[in-house]
């Protein structure tokens, strides 16, 4: 009997989820006694009743790579460790079924699980190791937030596309002398915002790094159209907070998530300028999904796959309780304490900050 | 008066050129008493008489980053050291005019020289320093050829313009059960093809430092067939890539033809077409990767110039912008070592390098 390596994604999508499974898929392929399996919608297919696993060979990978999304399908509620359960009462309970599942993978013939994730996954990974499963991280996130891997695949697709939303909003902006201002991805780190405001050619960019002053901002864009420029682009990150106020979250209304939901910055920004002043002609864009949907650009189809292979061949190597790991130009596995210990924000004194600065472009400070 | 700069760039054009340039100019335009100038194609500006050279401000970079090629044109063939001069009777004779443009620049109040360019470029970039020019280089090149910076602008895009090329081949091949053939660019670099063959799913990958053996593609074109003939193909092939037949001689130059050829000559039993991306590889919009080294890169070039740290050429070395001495990164080319990562993923989603 061949030995059998079960692959989910969990959390938010990203491109280049199918592209990590095929690099998966196609490594195993190359052995001649492993084989592997997909979990529907990350642990839940495990745990369901009767289970959903679904056999992945060569022929049902092929031309997956430069799809966006996960062929697995995935979720961003719950997991093993707080399970959702619904009371008579109709009210939500959270139990611990990982024990359960460590044992169900047994018993199904399992021999490794590669798990990819955010760091909330990793930090399931890391809970699972514990309790003795054979599991393998791959780092996925479109924020770029993870300080263990240079970078993770589907962040420079969401950069392109942020930034050919720029191009598209400067040549309107530019037509009807506007300001208007575009609000992506990120969560608490600036990274999308930022790389796409350079790349774009943005005059203002705020990230949850470097709280902004409304004052400041203000002062930019008069003196933009006093010197006869009348439009202005603003990139704003989701989680970018202003000097005397929090960033606007609400919580989920997803049982079992537990992320905060960050929105609605731009159209505060715009409300904020009107109060204090501003009498330009303002609009905003929301970007939205569009970050996550979508072809993978060929950088984070190449990074995606040298993923996937690494973790089959740690799975082969019998090397677990590690996430793979980008450190240029090789990939690593470093174990998941150290992958989630910290955070990878945007530092003020790093060069992207320097290179906006260099260019003119006001942070808001 | 105000110090001023000279932009100059060299080689092939690149997208992320004019990102470089704008870059410069904002960078510059934050200062009180600088200003910047560019050298049209390449030397010839400073070269001509009178010069052709265009002042470059804020209003006229505005928007140029999103724009491929470079604003200032450029040229591959004006080595000041050995730059043609067109004579009387129609014949070119080529000189060393590096004193001309030592006295030009000073003449005309240059401060210092901003040089975009590759490999060869820099090695002017060498000498003039070592006349005395003030002169700070920007690495260019969609080849990725350079060991000195981790990444060079240009090379995404043309990787990611090769890679939906693959895309779009990769359907029309499976549809008609056709071997189809992509020529890529990279000089004796593979890696515009490795990057390609992997983004795409490309079956096999020919680049210039794994000399290939037609047996050992065929070999793997052939398990691509069922015995009905139905299956499909795609080869990736770098221009520079080549294999020793079996007279001993080595078969190079228009490879994607040549690998045709073989084929058809030994009646291989599909069609087989090929495509020669060549220069779209070089035009259009930067990827937003490239437009944004591009622009760090300008920014480090003018600050190392006020610095006056020249001789010098800005890099990316580990996610920061750093420089390093000139005379450091001559003949010092970056081509893909057998043990990179790429080519381990590549194997290891069975892709042939036709070994």
């Amino acid at each position: 009997m061949k030995k059998k390596v079960l692959v989910l994604t969990g959390g938010g999508d990203c491109p280049g989820l199918n592209a990590v499974i095929r690099g998966i898929v196609k490594r195993a392929a190359q052995t001649e006694d492993w084989e592997v399996v997909g979990s529907i919608q990350s642990f839940d297919g495990v745990l369901r009743e009767p289970t959903e696993i679904v056999e992945l060979t060569e022929k049902s990978v092929s031309g997956i790579h430069y799809q966006g999304g996960t062929i697995l399908g995935t979720t961003t509620k719950g997991g093993p460790l707080n399970w959702p359960v619904k009371e008579n009462d109709g009210s939500w309970s959270f139990i611990d079924r990982s024990d359960e599942m460590v044992r169900k993978l047994k018993h199904m013939g399992v021999e490794a699980v590669i798990s990819i994730g955010g760091d909330g996954s990793q930090r399931i990974s890391q809970v699972l190791f514990e309790k003795g499963l054979n599991i393998i991280g791959v780092p996925k996130t479109i924020d770029n937030d993870l300080s263990s891997t240079d970078y993770t695949f589907g962040y420079q697709t969401a950069v392109q596309i942020a930034t050919e939303a720029v191009d598209r909003l400067v040549t309107t902006a530019a037509s009807h002398n506007r300001v208007i201002i575009l609000e992506v991805m990120g969560r608490d780190a600036g990274w999308i915002a930022l790389s796409s405001a350079i790349a774009g050619g943005a005059e203002i960019c705020l990230i949850p790094e470097i709280p902004y002053d409304i004052n400041n901002v203000l002062k930019v864009i008069n003196k933009r159209f006093k010197d006869g420029k009348g439009h202005v682009i603003i990139v704003v990150a989701e989680g970018a907070k202003p000097i005397d106020g929090g960033a606007l979250a609400e919580e989920s209304d997803e049982i079992g998530n537990a992320n905060l939901k960050l929105s609605g910055v731009a159209n505060k920004l715009l409300k904020d300028l009107k109060a204090a002043g501003c009498n330009a002609d303002m609009r905003e864009t929301v970007l939205g999904h569009l970050q996550r949907g979508g072809v993978p650009i060929a950088f984070d189809r190449i990074l995606a796959t040298q993923f996937g292979v690494k973790a089959m061949e740690l799975a082969l190597e019998g090397d677990f309780g590690k996430m793979v790991a980008y450190q240029h130009p090789n990939i690593v596995a470093v174990p998941f304490l150290e992958a989630i210990s910290k955070y990878n924000i945007v530092k003020p004194d790093s060069s992207l900050v320097k290179t906006a600065r260099g260019v003119g472009m006001c942070l808001g400070n | 008066m105000k110090q001023r700069i000279l932009i100059v760039n060299s080689g092939g054009d690149c997208p992320g050129m004019n990102a470089v340039i704008r870059a410069i100019v904002k960078r510059t335009s934050l200062e009180p008493n600088w200003e910047v100038i560019g050298s049209v194609n390449s030397f010839d500006g400073i070269l001509s008489e009178p010069l052709e050279i265009m002042p470059l401000t804020e209003e006229n970079v505005e928007g140029i980053h999103i724009q491929g090629g470079t604003i200032l044109t450029t040229n591959n063939k004006r080595n000041p050291f050995c730059y043609p001069i067109m004579q009387e009777d129609g014949t070119v004779i080529n000189k060393d005019v590096s004193d001309k443009i030592m006295y030009n620049l000073k003449v005309f109040g240059f401060d210092a020289v901003i040089h975009i360019g590759g490999n060869e470029s820099h090695k002017i970039s060498l000498k003039l320093f070592e006349k005395g020019i003030n002169i700070v280089g920007i690495p260019k090149t969609i080849n990725n050829d350079l060991s000195s910076t981790d990444y060079s602008f240009g090379f995404q895009t043309a990787a990611q313009v090769a890679t939906e090329a693959i895309d779009k081949l990769v359907t029309t091949a499976s549809s008609h059960n056709r071997i189809l053939i992509l020529e890529v660019m990279g000089r004796d670099a593979g890696w515009i093809a490795l990057h390609a063959a992997i983004a795409g799913g490309a079956d096999v990958c020919l680049i210039p430092e794994i000399p290939f053996s037609m047996d050992k593609v065929i070999e793997k074109l052939k398990s691509r067939y069922s015995a009905d003939g139905r299956g499909f193909a795609n080869i990736v092939v770098a221009e520079g890539a080549y294999y020793i037949d079996e007279n001993g001689d080595v078969i190079s130059g228009n490879i994607a033809r040549k690998i045709a050829s073989k084929l058809k000559e030994i009646n291989f039993e599909a069609d087989i077409r090929e495509t020669i991306l060549g220069h779209l590889q070089r035009g259009g919009t930067p990827i937003a990767f490239d437009r944004i080294l591009a622009t760090a890169l300008g920014v480090k070039a003018f600050e190392l110039v006020k610095e006056k740290k020249f001789g010098t050429m800005a890099i990316h070395k580990n996610a920061e912008m750093e420089h390093i001495a000139l005379k450091e990164v001559i003949d010092k080319y970056n081509k893909v070592g057998l043990s990179h990562n790429l080519i381990h993923t590549a194997k290891g989603v069975g892709i042939s390098f036709g070994d």
